[in-house]
């Protein structure tokens, strides 16, 4: 599919222009506040359905850009939903260039869900991914670089990540795909040279020599390709595992990390019996945190399915923060531990817990098991040593994140165009020496014109000119 | 005051110039039955071949084959006078092969020249076309150097490199349509009173010599093929029994002094031309100082026709004073002790920016007003014939109420020719090149006839009897394709064929070993067919067919925003988040589809969907 037949069916898929149409803004989970936007001519009138405001004799639509308090309600029985405060944005100085109502709620799924299902039994219809932001491209408001950069921003997890997005504006993407393209484009002048003047020249390339530029120039998308994966793989969150063996301080350490009573904590060993994952951000990073079921050799049936899960993750997870407990000398299940590790082949950190306690454990075994990395002395109770924690978690982010200066964040258009250019050369490479040189050409050119597309070059064009700068033609 | 002469005679059509273009346009109004005045400077240079004297090659002789499917007569007129004619590219593959003829040229000239004489409801004049006449904005009609004024309901100009040509040889210049013939002065002033702006080309030509004094010896010959080839597929097909060989030579080192040490007498060089020229037919010295580590050019040596000694030297392109152009051309082994008969010379003329035209190649701003040929800033005879013959075409529908005829890029190169020329415009000469296509594998030689003659029919240049003849030719080629199927590969003594017993003759076509002509050594039982084209449009459906499917599903997709029409009303300024730039260039151009649009240079994805966008908004509200 060409862009433009990308663009047209991505507008195709969404609503007719004049519709209005409403989308919860706000992440998907439980927080503190929710956001409802609602965009198109209708906003105003379809808010006022469901939104009363507290003050009695307030106007509405209320002066733009303030806020205002009052209740959603269910337009079909008064029923309250939940107390909001309701901004107005007219067109055309909103995000969208249309008029645009934001509603601010109180958090949760629930709430949000109904507010959407109230809106649209008002009119509304519901929003597509992006639909807001190609709205505001086609009014105007943004060019097609800063939609793409917008959206590339909003997915940026690691600040590395935001770096790269931020330099491909400045055509870091385009300069190793221009020097494939060339290639390309100079091997189909000599193809085309010996076509169109086949009186003064015949190729100066034999089949052998094509296949050895085709096949170079495959290596060389495969490593754009394979370079803009890494960096996509750097922009996930980190999985980051507790382990330890029961009532080692998994949980403790999890709740003091996040800042909350996420986990159940008590003194019972096994407490925590299935993988308890959240998210948090240290130093511009994301970091997924998951909590796991103690290893210990156990006749409960659900203890033992809980190891079981805590050793599957272990095998995706890119850190592994292993808990020795402080207070207790070295038991069987520490040596578990170590062997559950061996397994993993992701960063361990040692960790000796409950710092705040007499210190029983003989840190040499650790020190002889972890040779290159010494272990980090926490409390999850006084909060001492998480600082350092938290510095190795950001230094090995930092490090697992970076990618050279020209790394490539590719969207989603980049990368099917790409792609498109491999299969175009795949075909290619198989025909090399069976098919005469018009035929070959098409491949070459399809590939040619596929990363055209991502730098705003026409094939056709620069093929005739490329004739022209290199060879001698004329009758 | 200058009176003028009142005339009595009203036309449906007149077109200015008998060139390759204005012929094709003619030929087609009068054989619609419109009354068509043809009018030309001198009635002796009719259908003139002014550079080398041959038609076709890759591009240009698919342009032949598409003409003669749409009902013109450039492809007749070539088969009924070439003395040398072979197909090209054989080795490079379907879609790029395509016959080139040298033509003698005088017999080209006259049997056109005699072709329009016959033709009804055609009057031919000699007469230099000095003005455009308009009411408002249409055209109504020419004044003629006489005095003289026609009037019409269309005009289509083919002023070839007549308008105030210049022609340059050495420090000398002077005003000339062509060597020897007077320019056209005081059009382009008119054309520019209406509003159309104009340009400056330049293109140019090689000496011509005796073959008397040629030492042959010296040169490699390419002969003939003498095999039953034609352009046209209503010609018989029969080998012309006489036909001229062609001679190869080249310059040498001392051949490349002589030039170079006169470059400062190069009007090219010093400043003289002011005019662009063709990139694809740079003259000698241009190559010269463009390709110094060169050593030697080839040189082609071609007969102009059979009852003529002279001989056109294809490579030698040049402006240099005419003593440097003695010199170099006998430093060329063969052509020691040839005297010049004509000189080579450049010619500067004026065009008109093609993108100030629609599709069917009459100009936005005074309608009825038809250009074809090199004014919209052509190259070759085969690039103005095809636009003439769409002219002639769109003109007359015009009239007659049909609709208008826009080939699509899909469909041929003369659809490519005038897609390029009205939506991307030109700065130098333009020819029409294979690669130029996005879907040349599908717009073959072989198959224009099937591809076009639905047009050349529907406005009525090919007769039922011509028409049905090229369907039933399409049906004999979908039975030998099904023939192949039902014949399967028997037990036989050649290994490489082994791996494909029992498979079908179909399928055993697909392989790069077997050619048409060995089937039957795979199965004794198979009679091949006794028709060289058949056989060789089978063998290309077959073995290119995946690629054909390909590429079939490519115009779908190409056609999807082709279909896509804007109207000539619409609204751009109601893109306002657009570069103003873009919204100049979409109002400049007036695309007729957001194909159209999307292949304006420098408009950008961003910019075609936003306009994709407006479009169904305005037909979403149209239909509320």
């Amino acid at each position: 599919m060409s862009t433009h037949d990308k663009l047209s069916s991505a507008i195709d898929s969404f609503g007719a222009p004049e519709n209005t149409i409403a989308a919860v803004a706000s992440p998907r989970a439980a927080g503190a506040i929710g956001v409802i936007r609602l965009s198109g001519p209708e906003s105003v009138s379809i808010s006022a359905k469901i939104f009363t405001p507290a003050a009695k004799n307030a106007d509405f639509p209320p002066n733009p850009r303030t806020m205002t308090l009052g209740f959603i309600s269910d337009p079909k029985d008064g029923r309250r939903v939940d107390q909001a405060t309701i901004v107005f944005y007219p067109a055309p100085n909103s995000y969208t260039g249309e008029d645009v109502i934001e509603i601010f709620c109180h958090g949760g799924l629930l709430v949000t869900r109904e507010i959407l299902d109230l809106l649209s039994a008002a009119g509304a219809s519901p929003a597509q991914p992006g639909e807001f932001t190609c709205r505001a491209f086609l009014n105007g408001k943004l060019d097609l670089a800063q939609a793409e950069s917008v959206l590339c921003v909003v997915n940026a997890r690691n600040r590395n990540y935001l770096d790269a997005a931020v330099r491909q504006l400045d055509g870091s993407l385009s300069s190793p795909v221009k020097s494939l393209r060339r290639k390309l484009i100079d091997l189909l002048a000599n193809i085309e040279v010996a076509i169109e003047f086949s009186d003064d020249h015949s190729s100066q390339f034999s089949r052998e020599d094509m296949q050895a530029i085709i096949l170079g120039a495959i290596d060389g998308l495969n490593n754009i390709i394979n370079s803009a994966d890494s960096v996509r793989l750097s922009n996930d969150s980190l999985k980051v595992a507790i382990i330890g063996k029961p009532n080692v301080g998994k949980s403790s350490l999890m709740n003091r990390l996040l800042g909350k009573d996420r986990v159940i904590v008590s003194d019972i060993p096994g407490t925590t019996r299935d993988l308890v994952g959240d998210y948090i951000a240290i130093g511009g990073f994301d970091f997924l945190l998951m909590d796991t079921a103690g290893i210990t050799v156990s006749e409960n049936t659900i203890e033992a399915e809980g190891v079981r899960r805590t050793h599957t993750f272990l095998k995706s997870a890119d850190i592994v923060l292993a808990l020795f407990d402080g207070s207790c000398s070295w038991s069987s299940d520490d040596d578990s531990v170590l062997e559950a590790i061996e397994t993993a082949s992701s960063f361990c950190l040692p960790i000796v817990t409950k710092y705040d306690l007499q210190r029983c454990l003989d840190i040499s075994l650790l020190s002889a098991r972890f040779a290159s990395s010494q272990p980090t002395f926490v409390s999850s109770l006084t909060g001492e040593g998480l600082k350092s924690l938290y510095d190795r978690l950001n230094e090995f982010a930092d490090s697992r994140s970076r990618f050279s200066p020209d790394s490539i964040i590719l969207n989603l258009r980049h990368r099917s165009l790409l792609d498109a250019a491999l299969s175009s050369l795949s075909h290619c490479i198989k025909n090399v020496f069976s098919v005469p040189d018009d035929i070959l050409a098409i491949d070459i050119k399809e590939a040619a014109d596929s990363l055209g597309k991502i730098t705003g070059e026409t094939t056709s064009e620069d093929v005739i000119s490329s004739i022209f700068e290199n060879f001698c033609v004329g009758k | 005051m200058i009176t003028h002469i009142k005339t009595q005679s009203a036309f449906h059509v007149i077109v200015v110039g008998a060139g390759h273009a204005g012929i094709e346009a003619a030929l087609a109004t009068s054989k619609l039955g419109l009354k068509t005045l043809l009018l030309s400077i001198n009635l002796d240079t009719i259908g003139l071949l002014p550079c080398n004297p041959s038609i076709g090659g890759p591009g240009k002789g698919h342009l032949v084959r598409e003409i003669d499917a749409l009902g013109g007569e450039m492809a007749r007129n070539t088969d009924e006078t070439y003395i040398h004619i072979r197909m090209l590219n054989t080795s490079k593959g379907p879609a790029v092969q395509a016959l080139r003829a040298q033509v003698d040229k005088k017999q080209y000239q006259f049997r056109l020249k005699h072709i329009l004489e016959l033709q009804n409801c055609l009057s031919l004049r000699q007469g230099m076309t000095v003005k455009l006449i308009t009411h408002g904005n249409h055209a109504a009609g020419v004044e003629i150097d006489t005095g003289e004024r026609f009037y019409s309901d269309a005009v289509i100009i083919t002023s070839g490199t007549f308008l105030n040509g210049i022609i340059h040889i050495g420090e000398k210049r002077f005003p000339a349509g062509r060597l020897g013939e007077f320019p056209a002065i005081g059009l382009t002033d008119s054309l520019k009173e209406s509003g159309i702006e104009v340009g400056r080309l330049k293109t140019g030509t090689v000496a011509r010599v005796n073959s008397k004094q040629i030492d042959f010896s010296q040169c490699k010959e390419q002969k003939p093929t003498f095999r039953p080839l034609t352009f046209s597929f209503f010609s018989k097909k029969v080998v012309r029994p006489v036909q001229r060989s062609c001679w190869v030579t080249h310059t040498t080192e001392r051949t490349h002094d002589i030039i170079r040490n006169n470059f400062h007498r190069a009007p090219l060089f010093s400043g003289q031309i002011e005019g662009v020229g063709p990139r694809y037919c740079p003259s000698i010295e241009d190559k010269i100082n463009k390709f110094p580590d060169r050593l030697q050019h080839p040189i082609f040596l071609e007969h102009e026709g059979f009852d003529t000694n002279e001989i056109y030297m294809q490579g030698l392109s040049t402006s240099l004073p005419i003593d440097v152009q003695q010199e170099f051309i006998n430093s060329i082994p063969g052509l020691e002790s040839v005297e010049i008969m004509r000189p080579g010379y450049a010619i500067e003329y004026d065009f008109v920016f093609p993108t100030q035209l629609n599709p069917t190649l009459e100009t936005k701003i005074v309608a009825n007003l038809y250009l074809a040929g090199q004014i919209n800033g052509t190259s070759g005879y085969e690039e103005a014939a095809a636009q003439g013959i769409v002219a002639g075409l769109n003109a007359a529908a015009s009239i007659l109420g049909l609709k208008p005829l826009i080939i699509g890029r899909d469909e041929g190169y003369t659809g490519v020719l005038i897609d390029d020329l009205v939506t991307k415009g030109t700065n130098e000469p333009y020819r029409l090149f294979t690669s130029r296509a996005e879907y040349r594998l599908s717009i073959r030689f072989d198959n224009s006839d099937t591809r076009l003659c639905k047009y050349g029919y529907e406005y009525g240049l090919l007769n039922e009897s011509q028409y049905n003849s090229i369907l039933e030719k399409q049906e004999i080629l979908a039975l030998e394709m099904e023939r192949l199927n039902s014949f399967h590969v028997k037990p036989n003594d050649k290994p490489a064929f082994a791996s494909l017993l029992s498979k079908s003759l179909y399928h055993a076509l697909k392989s790069p070993e077997v050619e048409y002509d060995s089937l039957a050594l795979l199965n004794p039982d198979f009679i091949p067919i006794d028709d060289d084209e058949i056989k060789n449009r089978v063998a290309i459906e077959i073995k290119y067919e995946g690629y054909i499917k390909r590429q079939t599903k490519q115009i779908e997709d190409f056609r999807r925003f082709e279909d896509i029409r804007i109207k000539s009303d619409f609204d751009y300024d109601l893109l306002h988040n657009i570069t103003t730039e873009a919204r100049l260039k979409f109002k400049a151009i007036m695309p007729i589809s957001v194909g159209q649009a999307s292949r304006i240079s420098g408009i950008s994805p961003a910019d075609v969907t936003t306009l994709i966008y407006f479009i169904k908004r305005e037909k979403a509200s149209r239909q509320t």
